[in-house]
C-alpha cells in the first residue's frame, strides 16, 4: 500500500469561526480518531497536504501522521476517512483520519483494474465490467494497490470470475470466487440521433427536390 | 431534447436556488469535466446545443456523460395577454443548477481536445462555468 508522511498540529480552538480562520491563514482543520484513542482535534498545511493527496488520489494510503502537541512529536499511522471539499473551488475544507494499527488485518476495497484490448471486443462484443473494486483482508501494508486483470485472450460470450485474480498469498481475498468480474458481451447498437437528423434532412430535400421537379415534368 | 416522460403534476412553482449544489460536484465517470460557478436555470434546448458543441468538436472520440435532467416546467402566458385568469401554459423544461454542479464530464480525448470542447459548451449557457480535470481536483 502507498505511505505518505504528513505533519500536522494539535489545536485546542475549535469552532466555525476557529475553523474559519485556520482556512485563511493557509491551514486544513482535522480530526483525527480511532479505537482506543481520544480524537484529536488538528491542523495541517493545505498547500502541502493537498499536495500529497492529489499524489495518491483516493487510492488506499497509510499516512504515517506527525502530529506537534505539547508533549513533543507523535508518529500515529492513519487513514484518510473523509475530505470535505468545498464544491466551487474545489478547496479542501475539512479532513477526517481513522488511526489504524499497522500489525492488526484490516479490511480495504482495492479498485481492480482491467489490461488489454479483449478478442471479443476486436470482433464487435462489449467489455461488461461489472466489478470495479474487490474486499480484501490483510495487514495494512500488504494490500495492493491495484488488482490487475488481463483480458486480452477474452472471447465473445467469456467471462472472467473473482477466482481468476492474482492475490498475494498474504492477503485474503473477501469475495465470491463466483462472482463474474468481466466478461465480453455482445454490443447493442443505439442509433445516433445525430444520424438519424441527418438522414431526416437529407431525405427531406430530396422529397423536395422530387415534388419541384414534378410539375416540370408534367 | 431532454423532457420528462410522465410527470405528477403539470405546472411547478418557480422556486429559488440558494447555497451550492454539496450533491454532484465531484468528477464520477470521465477525466475533464465542466462546472457551474453559478446558479442559473439550463434549458432542454441549452443542454442540448451544448451537447452538440461538445459532439461536434470531438467528432465522435471519446464519450460524453451528461450530469443534468431538466425535470422542471416552465410556463408562459401567451402573447397581449391580460394579467390574472390564472397561470400560463407549460412552454418547456428546465434544470435548475447550483454554483458546484457537474454539467458533462468527458473521457477518451485529449486534455486540449476536451478543454476546447468543454469551453465551447459552456459559452452557450446562461452562467459562468469552468472546466475541471480529475488529476487536478481532490
Amino acid at each position: 500500500m502507498l505511505q505518505l508522511d504528513v505533519t500536522a498540529r494539535v489545536r485546542s480552538n475549535f469552532g466555525k469561526g476557529a475553523a474559519r480562520s485556520l482556512r485563511r491563514a493557509g491551514r486544513t482543520p482535522a480530526v483525527l480518531y480511532g479505537p482506543g484513542a481520544e480524537p484529536l482535534i488538528l491542523d495541517l498545511d493545505s498547500h502541502s497536504f493537498t499536495k500529497s493527496l492529489l499524489k495518491i488520489r483516493r487510492r488506499n494510503a497509510v499516512i504515517n501522521l506527525e502530529v506537534e502537541g505539547n508533549e513533543g512529536v507523535a508518529r500515529r499511522h492513519v487513514l484518510v476517512k473523509e475530505l470535505q471539499v468545498h464544491p466551487v473551488q474545489d478547496s479542501l475544507i475539512h479532513a477526517d483520519f481513522y488511526e489504524i494499527a499497522l500489525d492488526k488485518p484490516s479490511v480495504f476495497a482495492v479498485p481492480v483494474k482491467y489490461e488489454g484490448k479483449a478478442i471479443g471486443v476486436e470482433l464487435g462484443g462489449e467489455l461488461s465490467t461489472p466489478v470495479t473494486a474487490v474486499n480484501i483482508e490483510g495487514l495494512p501494508l500488504d494490500i495492493p494497490d491495484l488488482i490487475t486483470l488481463n483480458v486480452t485472450k477474452l472471447k465473445l460470450g467469456k467471462k472472467l470470475t473473482c477466482a481468476d485474480m492474482v492475490i498475494p498469498g498474504n492477503v485474503t481475498l473477501l469475495e465470491d470466487l463466483d462472482t463474474v468480474c468481466v466478461a465480453v458481451v455482445t454490443a447493442t447498437i443505439i442509433p445516433d440521433e445525430e444520424e438519424e437528423e441527418e438522414a431526416a434532412a437529407a431525405e427531406g430535400e430530396d422529397a423536395a427536390e422530387g415534388s419541384e421537379e414534378a410539375p416540370a415534368a408534367e | 431534447m431532454l423532457s420528462p416522460k410522465k410527470v405528477k403534476h403539470r405546472k411547478q412553482m418557480k422556486g429559488r436556488m440558494k447555497g451550492a449544489a454539496y450533491r454532484g460536484s465531484s468528477i464520477e465517470f470521465g477525466d475533464f469535466a465542466l462546472k457551474a460557478t453559478e446558479c442559473g436555470r439550463m434549458t432542454a434546448q441549452q443542454i442540448e446545443a451544448a451537447r452538440i458543441a461538445i459532439n461536434r468538436t470531438i467528432k465522435r472520440g471519446g464519450k460524453m456523460w451528461i450530469r443534468v435532467f431538466p425535470h422542471k416546467p416552465f410556463t408562459k402566458k401567451p402573447a397581449e395577454t391580460r394579467m390574472g385568469k390564472g397561470k400560463g401554459s407549460p412552454e418547456g423544461w428546465i434544470a435548475p443548477v447550483k454554483p458546484g454542479k457537474i454539467l458533462y464530464e468527458l473521457t477518451g480525448v485529449d486534455e486540449d481536445l476536451a478543454k476546447k470542447a468543454l469551453t465551447l459548451a459552456g459559452n452557450k449557457l446562461p452562467f459562468a462555468t469552468k472546466v475541471i480535470t480529475k488529476e487536478t481536483t481532490l
